[in-house]
């Protein structure tokens, strides 16, 4: 799975904000907090749920459980605004 | 001036110019009537800032939160196109500027609260025909209508959209030798402005300077500006010490005619947005500043708040020559029906023994258009008053004057 290819994304002022391009799938705005956007960033290149969970679990110092129940979470919301492809 | 337009200014002060005013906790009723005026002015976001940090909880700023949104999504696809244009160009080898938008923005306190429209860059005319190639190869596609302009072509590619400029917009078409010697080392003196994740190159601090002194006088002369393009003069007039600034433009906007615009723009932020006090521009008269300050909330940005303002324009303004015309409403008038005949029909260009038939047929479209109530009579009594109260004020500017 991957961004879509017109996503990008944005920090200000500490904060990551995720737009479309082309719009066409989604026009709006995402603000992401910082396991948000750490999951969004590992997005721009092809990845797996499972290595992203495996990328926060050695960025993070959270038990694998709670960070692959958060990584669930955010890719649901992400498919659901239709942001990702397979 | 109205309450909300009061209101907004010292909004504008406060955020821009840490102005000393007691602008706090206005009441829903208020609130919305200042974010309204803040967006015919174009300063939506500086206005929406200062409000959403009284942390109001009704109903109807719930919209303007939304609103808002909008304005921050156009702001990163603008800083987005910036890097796409930048990557495009410099890859290539052609020298560009930056005009207005980020150029601006990077004056503001944040240069997200600027709101953001296209992306404005300048490259030499030499250049025009292959950045055209790149742009279309790059996916951008030429808008319609892009040809009828006299110095930018628009494009967009998605959500991205652009004007490439080949020539400084607001120079005068005659009389501008000395203004051009200015702008001749505009891409020698550029700098790169390079982010961690965007890059774009600017002109120098004196290149920008007037490049909104020019814009700001192209679209005040005809259908008018809002609060943005004052407000980027005066936070770039601000960025500096007096005596910089005075050492840096004080020769030249003399010898270009514009001292006395930018010393009343200037004395304006003084006057009523509680910028520093500057002595270089005391001579200022108060009342045309105040005057010129209530024909910029009247018109709104680029004349939304009031409709006939364009054809005003063609009663004082000679579109020949792009410069407030002293001579008589009827002249004016001409020339800008002689001007639209050779935009709308390129053809009068190349045979001018058509241009008069063509020019009787854009007198009938315009005859027409009156009829059909799509466009301001020129003719209308009240209408020749405004135009004539707008260029008393424009006069007084000595615009080009020197």
């Amino acid at each position: 799975m991957k961004l879509k290819t017109d996503l990008i994304t944005q920090n200000i002022g500490g904060q990551q904000f995720l737009v479309s391009m082309g719009g066409e799938s989604f026009n709006g705005i995402v603000r992401s907090n910082r396991t948000a956007a750490f999951i969004v960033d590992c997005l721009k290149e092809e990845t797996t749920e499972e290595e992203i969970v495996d990328a926060m679990c050695r960025k993070f110092d959270a038990p694998r459980e709670v960070v692959a129940a958060d990584v669930k979470e955010i890719l649901g919301q992400l498919y659901g605004i239709n942001v990702i492809e397979e | 001036m109205t309450r909300e337009q009061s209101l907004l200014i010292d909004i504008l002060g406060k955020q821009l110019f840490g102005k000393d005013t007691e602008t706090n906790f206005l009441n829903a009723e208020e609130r919305e009537a200042v974010l309204e005026e803040a967006k015919h002015q174009a300063v939506f976001p500086i206005a929406f800032a200062y409000l959403d940090s009284e942390k109001p909880d009704d109903e109807a700023f719930l919209k303007y939160r939304k609103q808002n949104d909008v304005y921050t999504i156009a702001g990163i696809r603008n800083l987005h196109t910036h890097s796409l244009i930048h990557r495009l160009l410099d890859t290539n080898g052609i020298a560009y500027v930056i005009l207005k938008g980020q150029a601006s923005a990077r004056y503001y306190p944040d240069p997200m609260l600027r709101p953001m429209g296209d992306v404005d860059f300048l490259v030499d005319r030499k250049d025009l025909d292959r950045v055209a190639m790149l742009l279309e190869a790059e996916g951008f596609r030429k808008l319609e209508q892009a040809d009828n302009h006299e110095f930018h072509w628009a494009y967009s590619k998605g959500k991205a959209k652009a004007e490439l400029h080949w020539e400084v917009p607001g120079v005068p078409k005659s009389d501008n030798e000395i203004i051009n010697s200015y702008l001749t080392d505009i891409f020698e003196k550029r700098e790169l402005i390079d982010a961690s994740d965007h890059a774009f190159y600017v002109s120098s601090a004196f290149h920008h300077g007037m490049v909104i002194l020019l814009h700001t006088i192209s679209h005040i002369t005809t259908k008018g500006i809002g609060l943005r393009h004052l407000c980027d003069w005066l936070v770039f007039e601000n960025s500096m010490p007096e005596d910089v600034f005075t050492e840096m433009f004080s020769e030249a906007i003399r010898e270009m005619g514009l001292l006395t615009f930018a010393q009343v723009l200037t004395r304006i932020g003084i006057l009523y947005f509680g910028c520093a006090e500057r002595q270089w521009c005391r001579e200022a008269d108060k009342d045309l500043c105040t005057n010129l300050l209530e024909d910029i909330l009247a018109g709104g940005n680029f004349g939304r708040k009031e409709e006939g303002r364009g054809s005003q324009a063609m009663l004082f303004r000679n579109s020949q020559t792009r410069k407030v015309s002293h001579s008589d409403t009827l002249m004016n008038a001409f020339a800008s029906m002689k001007r639209r005949a050779e935009i709308d029909y390129p053809i009068c260009r190349t045979i001018p023994v058509l241009s008069p038939i063509i020019w009787s047929i854009v007198v009938v479209q315009y005859l027409l258009r009156v009829a059909q109530g799509k466009k301001y009579s020129m003719i209308d009594r009240e209408h020749i008053k405004e135009a004539m109260r707008r260029q008393s004020i424009y006069e007084e500017l000595k615009l080009f004057e020197r």
